[in-house]
């Protein structure tokens, strides 16, 4: 049964008391841990303690500039910000500004030309009316003049119906001619 | 059988039953006290997480403490048991 | 003892082991190492090779590195002492400690981890030896600490007149407080240790002879059928009690180091 007691290969010695603590086991107890103590505390700690601290410092300070250049871009930012939005202001004003005066001037403009235009339409109105004039009294003139054409060549050729009426046909002919 | 080895033997299971009696009555306060500890330190938790880990350390400690009681029955029923 | 065949071994095939040298006639004379003896130069090998690696790496580079592999177990435990237990309960004044603080803790763990470590099993703090020591240890370092930041005896005022006590107590409670200070804080700290261990080697082994017994009676012909049935059951518990026990290695490690840096709080700063 005891497979366990070889697997252990515990001590055959009388069992003494678990509490009180068996010597030569405090001896190399005693030796690993001040060993232990004094490879950590001379040795291996101060390093590893500096370069933490260092890294630490170093991290801090990583830190400590990006919340600076931080702070600096967002003043940038809003420094941009305000001047564009004042140039966009600007901007605005002289288009405003721009655009009022160009009405102003068309305003001007037409206000100028508007009497001439009137003049010259009655000018126009004016000639057209004589013209129209003058053509009625020649055409007036001209009609009267066939009409005693056409009288005399009646009268001349009145002896004869036939003639007659032969003669003002010729007439009208010429004249349509 | 001999009344003198009877006697030892009485000796012998009251030694084990006053042990055995004596590792669990020590048991009983700090089985108590453990589960007051880490049921107070859990609500403290949950009211305040932000200051989980100050309670926690706490706890341990006081875990530490109480347990010292029940551990020292442990000691005694191992020095009356196993001696 | 014997229930179902089962014999439990004697404690003293539990706990103690003969020295390779130093061994006549089933006694260790005072420089016998055994078994406990090398699981204790483990516990300051282990530490040792772990931390020589990592500052092996720091001498190599001049520039600050980012911390790898080993590096950040070493790192890891030096960051876990600094902010979990000495900016907790001494302050920043208590980092001169770290070093001693560091190898309490790393020793205690190494030396109980061994106990769940497979062909090892033996939790070295479950012999009084080291507990014992390291709490003699730990008293004369906070009362050191003590009598050298306040005297001997403004230190031993601070001890036994806690402030804010009515004058009609004092006496009682200057009794209480010289003997828990004094004399129940360095045996609680042994024991606590000792005892921990030792139960949890106990266990253990209870529940590993268990599953040994349960698994052998199964293989034998006239074993009742429920017996075969529960032959895992041992075993599953013994498997979930490792766990445990492991948690509870790290765990005495974490509170003898807590406490002793707690101590040396309470002597550094006694208005606390």
């Amino acid at each position: 049964m005891n497979a366990l007691s070889g697997l252990l290969a515990a001590s055959e010695g009388e069992s003494s008391n678990p509490i009180i603590p068996a010597w030569f086991e405090v001896v190399w107890g005693s030796i690993a841990f001040f060993l232990l103590l004094i490879v950590m505390w001379k040795l291996a700690l101060p390093p590893i303690r500096r370069a933490m601290e260092a890294r630490t410092e170093r991290i801090q300070g990583d830190l400590d500039a990006a919340a600076t250049a931080k702070t600096e871009a967002e003043e940038l930012r809003a420094s941009y910000d305000a001047r564009l939005a004042e140039a966009n202001a600007e901007a605005a004003r002289i288009i405003e500004e721009a655009r009022a005066q160009a009405e102003e001037v068309r305003q001007e403009r037409l206000a100028a030309i508007e009497p001439e235009i009137a003049e010259r339409r009655a000018q126009a109105e004016a000639d057209i009316a004589a013209a129209r004039e003058r053509a009625m009294a020649e055409v007036r003139a001209d009609i009267t003049s066939i009409a005693v054409g056409a009288a005399e060549q009646v009268v001349m050729a009145s002896i004869d119906e036939a003639a007659h009426a032969q003669l003002i046909e010729d007439y009208i002919e010429r004249v349509g001619n | 059988m001999d009344l003198l080895a009877q006697a030892d033997n009485a000796v012998d299971g009251l030694k084990a039953l006053g042990a055995g009696l004596g590792y669990g009555l020590a048991a009983i306060g700090p089985g108590v006290g453990i589960g007051l500890v880490v049921g107070n330190a859990i609500t403290a938790m949950a009211r305040q997480p932000e200051s989980a880990g100050m309670v926690r350390t706490t706890m341990f400690l006081g875990i530490a403490f109480t347990e010292a009681l029940a551990l020292i029955g442990f000691v005694v029923f191992i020095l009356l048991n196993f001696t | 003892m014997n229930l179902l065949a089962l014999t439990f071994p004697d404690i003293a095939h539990l706990l103690e082991w003969p020295g390779l040298f130093g061994h006549d006639d089933g006694t260790n004379a005072w420089y016998a190492l055994n078994k406990v003896g090398i699981i204790y130069l483990f516990a300051f090998v282990a530490p040792v090779l772990i931390f020589v690696s990592a500052k092996r790496r720091y001498d190599r580079s001049e520039v600050i590195v980012a911390p790898r592999g080993i590096q950040n177990v070493a790192e890891t435990s030096v960051g876990f002492i600094r902010e979990n237990i000495i900016m907790q309960s001494i302050g920043p004044d208590g980092l001169r400690y770290l070093p001693f603080l560091l190898s309490i803790f790393l020793f205690i763990f190494f030396s109980n981890i061994t106990e769940v470590v497979p062909l090892i099993h033996f939790p070295a703090n479950a012999r009084m030896a080291m507990p014992v020591t390291l709490a003699i240890l730990v008293w004369l370092v906070f009362n050191g600490i003590g009598i050298k930041h306040h005297g001997f005896f403004g230190y031993l005022k601070n001890v036994v007149v806690p402030p804010g006590v009515p004058k009609a107590l004092l006496p009682l409670v200057a009794l209480i407080e010289f003997v828990s200070t004094f004399v129940v804080r360095p045996f609680s700290l042994a024991v606590r240790l000792f005892a921990n261990m030792l139960a949890g080697h106990l266990l253990l082994v209870t529940f590993a002879v268990l599953s040994h017994t349960v698994f052998w009676l199964a293989l034998t012909d006239d074993t009742p059928t429920w017996l075969v049935i529960i032959t895992p059951a041992p075993f599953l518990m013994l498997i979930g009690l490792t766990g445990f026990e492991i948690l509870v290695a790290v765990l005495q490690a974490f509170i003898f180091t807590i406490l002793t840096a707690v101590y040396i709080g309470g002597a550094l700063h006694p208005e606390h």
